[in-house]
């Protein structure tokens, strides 16, 4: 049905942007022009262009002794090192370059090569013809050379701001395993990855999206282990996006996920390069955004929300039975409120009978039915949520006693809602924060789960939940089915999922998205005592 | 091509034994037929033999024109009369999956919500069969790939709960009437497995469509079918006792219904529904994906996806208006009129259309 309405406005879009003719207005600097040899054109060009923007800052000078030759830098205020510029560009060229005395190594060449191979004390140099390239850099951070009687532009990369530093990030949180976290850098999160993987097949590619904003947003995987088709699809999509600005990865994700209207995310997003790191390790994409923490990975299938980092970083056991656990949270925080539902409304017979005697003994007196408790219940509690997150952290505290006392309490005294759907509801929620990766999803489907279970009991419960599992078994994530490695069924993926197998175990990557370089290490890794190795 | 997905042969299997597997864990009809006494696991037993006899035609049919369904096979060489069989087994997957909707139905509303309306349970499962046939084959074939293993599980742990209950007395004396009506009991069973049609109307979508393949596939299927159903009867007769076994209306439920351990595990109704709804539902969203497949291919139509909705309304209204009760329900499911029936289909036709292709000599395996 979603689908249905999802074509009609596709198709209404097109109709409206044919009578437009071309695209319309965005950035002024979109268009090819190459630089002029002539340096007044180019400084009135950029004066123009940058005419109401205080922190654009034109530096005119000239360079050499006798036949002075003219020139500009242009950069962004704050965005450029400013001891490089003074020292490692405006110095050689305005005081160095008078004092070199005119030998035969330098009589012979134009002024623009001489700075290029003697002057410019940067790493990072280019050189471009193209007059909105050298825009776009400057914008980017970059700080552009303009010399008379050169047709090109050098571009200076002394990038320098303030930026937030590498912290342990709020969400994720990890007992053991590194704590570093993505930043709002670009830079510096691709150097968090390639800290980690050393390995020139790490391949991150970067392209412009946004019409306005010019973000720059990087492709990253793993060359000879990702599936190539995979990448292409991934560029691909990212490539059809026509938007205005991008602020963060989410704007991205709506635009390349396979399932727009599903409360299913198909498309991942983690904060930690370490995470990052192991899926690219499994095959998977990354795309990073300049300007945001959450890198997106790709693709994403359900059983990552029930992964964890730390699971690979503890010892097996333990890690078994938490994943377990989780299993069980996201089954309680999806259906538990509606088995409550069923049980006091249509089965109390399946409650064994001194249970049900304190069951019914806290819903007495309580005037509104199970499913409409569980629901304002439900509802109080996203309320309150809600409310935790975007209030200020002195006032948060607030926030957990009205929820706790006044609600919760009170409510309870007053009769308004069972004690009993208060622990439902308060179970409900703690699942909740174990799969808090799925908590939109999850959100959703209860509430959904609880009027089908208040309307056909335990009937109208199993039709909502084989409705879920043929929702995920329809999706895919990029061409991998949804459900993989439990629908279809991988037996041999399994191995990560209903038990997590030692890593000296977990000889092969996960086959859907492996498959191309499957063997992750040779088999027979298994530590012993010494004496064994000798039989 | 008509259906783009394709399926692997676990896959397949698993479809086949949890259609199969929803008629015992509701009606088990077998209680009634011959020898109808505390024998009955014996006819169940043997009907493996019986039942490879009437699956051959079938099976050799689908080794012969590998990737073409029964449907396609009339069209391909039968003419007008092969028009007229493709609509016959369209009604029949159609009246298939009517019944087991009906039978969902009838078990809801007179176990568990005896005041709701029939429609209610009826339009239920048709909406999400509706939504599965729409995603295809191959999302059928991923959730029986996540729902065999439960339902499958759940006999077996209904089984084992109901162990300290059963008496091995009350499966003696063993063979009273003679081995007579014993093998009349295994004829009788053995069409209920109408499941053979999901192979010959699947299998030219088998990722390995080899004949081995198809011939591993029936082989699992009836050992896993045989042992399960052998076991369900054998729990049933050793807890209730042949002769009240055969008043219950939904034998394995009531067998549910009497777990007791430790004052805690009571009542498990809940673990039946749980396996039982998405058996149902599997059984019922194949039979009916079938009805619109072979539809469109006997009209030669390039996608099935305007034809389920008709088909899904037909098929709601179908399963209210075959029976006026359980209990007609269970009249036409009785051996007297249900082997002769589904005979027809399994075997006749098949056999009809292989014996044709065999003296027209049209297919064969390439090789």
């Amino acid at each position: 049905m979603f689908g249905k309405i999802a074509r009609k406005l596709r198709a209404f879009r097109q109709k409206q942007k044919q009578p437009a003719g071309g695209l319309p207005q965005g950035n002024p600097i979109s268009s090819g022009q190459p630089v002029s040899a002539d340096l007044t054109v180019n400084l009135q060009q950029v004066r123009t262009l940058f005419s109401q923007s205080s922190d654009m800052i034109i530096r005119e000078f000239r360079i050499g002794t006798g036949e002075q030759v003219r020139a500009f830098i242009v950069f962004v205020e704050g965005l450029v090192d400013k001891t490089i510029l003074h020292g490692n560009l405006l110095k050689p060229l305005m005081l160095d370059a008078r004092l070199t005395p005119p030998n035969q190594g330098v009589a012979g060449k134009r002024v623009p090569d001489l700075i290029k191979e003697s002057a410019l004390a940067v790493g990072d140099l280019r050189e471009t013809g193209d007059f909105n390239q050298a825009i776009d850099a400057v914008l980017s951070g970059d700080t552009a050379l303009f010399i008379d009687g050169h047709g090109a532009a050098f571009l200076v990369g002394a990038r320098g701001w303030e930026a937030r530093g590498i912290e342990t990030p709020d969400i994720e949180m990890v007992v053991r395993g590194p704590r570093e976290g993505f930043t709002e850098t670009l830079r510096t999160n691709t150097s968090l990855l390639r800290r980690k993987i050393k390995n020139p097949n790490l391949k991150i590619e970067t392209m412009k999206i946004g019409r306005q904003t010019r973000t720059e947003v990087a492709v990253v995987y793993l060359k000879g282990v990702v599936n190539d088709k995979i990448v292409e699809e991934v560029k691909q999509r990212l490539k059809r996006i026509d938007i205005d600005g991008v602020l963060e990865s989410g704007y991205l994700e709506e635009f390349i996920e396979d399932a727009p209207f599903s409360p299913f995310a198909t498309v991942g997003n983690t904060e930690k390069p370490d995470v990052v790191a192991a899926k690219l390790l499994e095959g998977r994409v990354a795309v990073l955004v300049d300007g945001t923490p959450f890198a997106l990975t790709i693709p994403y299938l359900l059983i990552e929300s029930l992964q964890v980092a730390e699971d690979y970083y503890s010892r097996p056991f333990y890690a078994t039975l938490i994943r377990w656990i989780r299993l069980l949270s996201f089954f309680l925080t999806v259906a538990s409120p509606a088995i409550y539902v069923v049980l006091v409304t249509f089965h109390q017979e399946m409650i064994p009978t001194s249970l049900y005697r304190t069951v019914a003994a806290s819903r007495e007196g309580v005037p509104f039915p199970a499913a409409v408790e569980a629901l304002v219940m439900g509802i109080v509690f996203e309320i309150l949520r809600e409310a935790g997150v975007r209030l200020p952290r002195p006032v948060g505290q607030a926030i957990s006693i009205v929820g706790a006392l006044i609600i919760g309490e009170m409510a309870v005294t007053a009769g308004l809602i069972g004690s009993m759907m208060v622990i439902v509801v308060a179970l409900t929620a703690i699942s909740g924060f174990v799969v808090s990766a799925m908590s939109d999803a999850v959100a959703v489907l209860r509430l959904v789960l609880i009027s089908l279970a208040g309307a056909l009991g335990q009937f109208g419960l199993m039709v909502g939940l084989v409705g879920i599992l043929i929702h995920l078994a329809s999706l895919r994530s990029f061409g991998i089915p949804y459900l993989t490695p439990v629908g279809p069924l991988t037996v041999q993926d399994l191995k990560d999922v209903v038990i997590r197998a030692p890593w000296w175990a977990m000889g092969r990557r996960p086959r859907a998205i492996g498959w191309h370089n499957p063997v992750r290490q040779e088999p027979g890794q298994k530590p012993g005592p010494p004496g064994d190795e000798e039989k | 091509m008509l259906e783009g997905g394709r399926i692997t042969a676990r896959q397949l299997i698993f479809i086949l034994v949890i259609s199969r597997l929803t008629v015992p864990t509701t009606s088990l009809p077998v209680l009634v037929s011959p020898p109808a006494n505390q024998d009955v696991w014996l006819a169940g037993l043997l009907s493996v033999i019986p039942t490879m006899v009437m699956a051959a035609p079938a099976v050799l049919l689908a080794l012969r024109f590998p990737g073409l369904t029964i449907i396609q096979c009339c069209r391909l060489f039968m003419g007008k009369a092969g028009l007229v069989i493709g609509l016959l087994y369209i009604w029949f997957f159609l009246h298939n999956a009517a019944i087991s909707l009906r039978l969902s139905g009838e078990c809801m509303t007179s176990v568990y919500m005896p005041e709701t309306p029939l429609v209610v349970f009826l339009l239920g499962v048709a909406v999400i069969c509706v939504s599965a046939v729409r995603n295809g084959l191959e999302v059928m074939a991923r959730l029986a790939d996540m729902l065999c293993p439960m339902v499958v599980g759940g006999i077996i742990l209904v089984i084992g709960l109901v162990l300290k209950e059963a008496d091995v007395q009350a499966l003696q004396p063993v063979l009273e009437d003679g081995l007579g009506p014993v093998f009349h009991g295994a004829f009788t069973t053995s069409p209920r497995l109408v499941e053979v049609l999901i192979l010959s109307m699947v299998a030219p979508y088998l990722n390995d469509p080899k004949p081995r393949r198809i011939i591993w596939i029936m082989a699992w299927t009836l050992g896993i079918l045989t042992i399960m159903f052998v076991a369900i009867i054998l729990a049933v007769i050793m807890v209730f006792g042949a002769s009240q076994a055969q008043n219950y209306t939904f034998p394995f439920l009531s067998l549910n219904r009497i777990v007791s351990i430790a004052d805690i595990i009571e009542r498990i109704d809940a673990i039946h529904l749980v396996m039982w709804v998405p058996g149902i539902f599997i059984k019922v969203s194949v039979f009916y994906y079938l009805a619109v497949l072979g539809l469109s291919q006997l009209l030669n139509l390039r996608t099935y996806r305007p034809l389920i909705l008709p088909m899904g309304a037909l098929l709601v209204v179908l399963s209210v208006w075959l029976f006026d009760s359980l209990v007609a329900l269970y009249q036409f499911t009785q051996y007297q009129i249900w082997t002769p029936y589904a005979l027809v289909f399994i075997t006749g036709f098949p056999l009809l259309l292989w014996v044709v292709a065999l003296v027209t000599k049209k297919g064969g395996v390439r090789q």
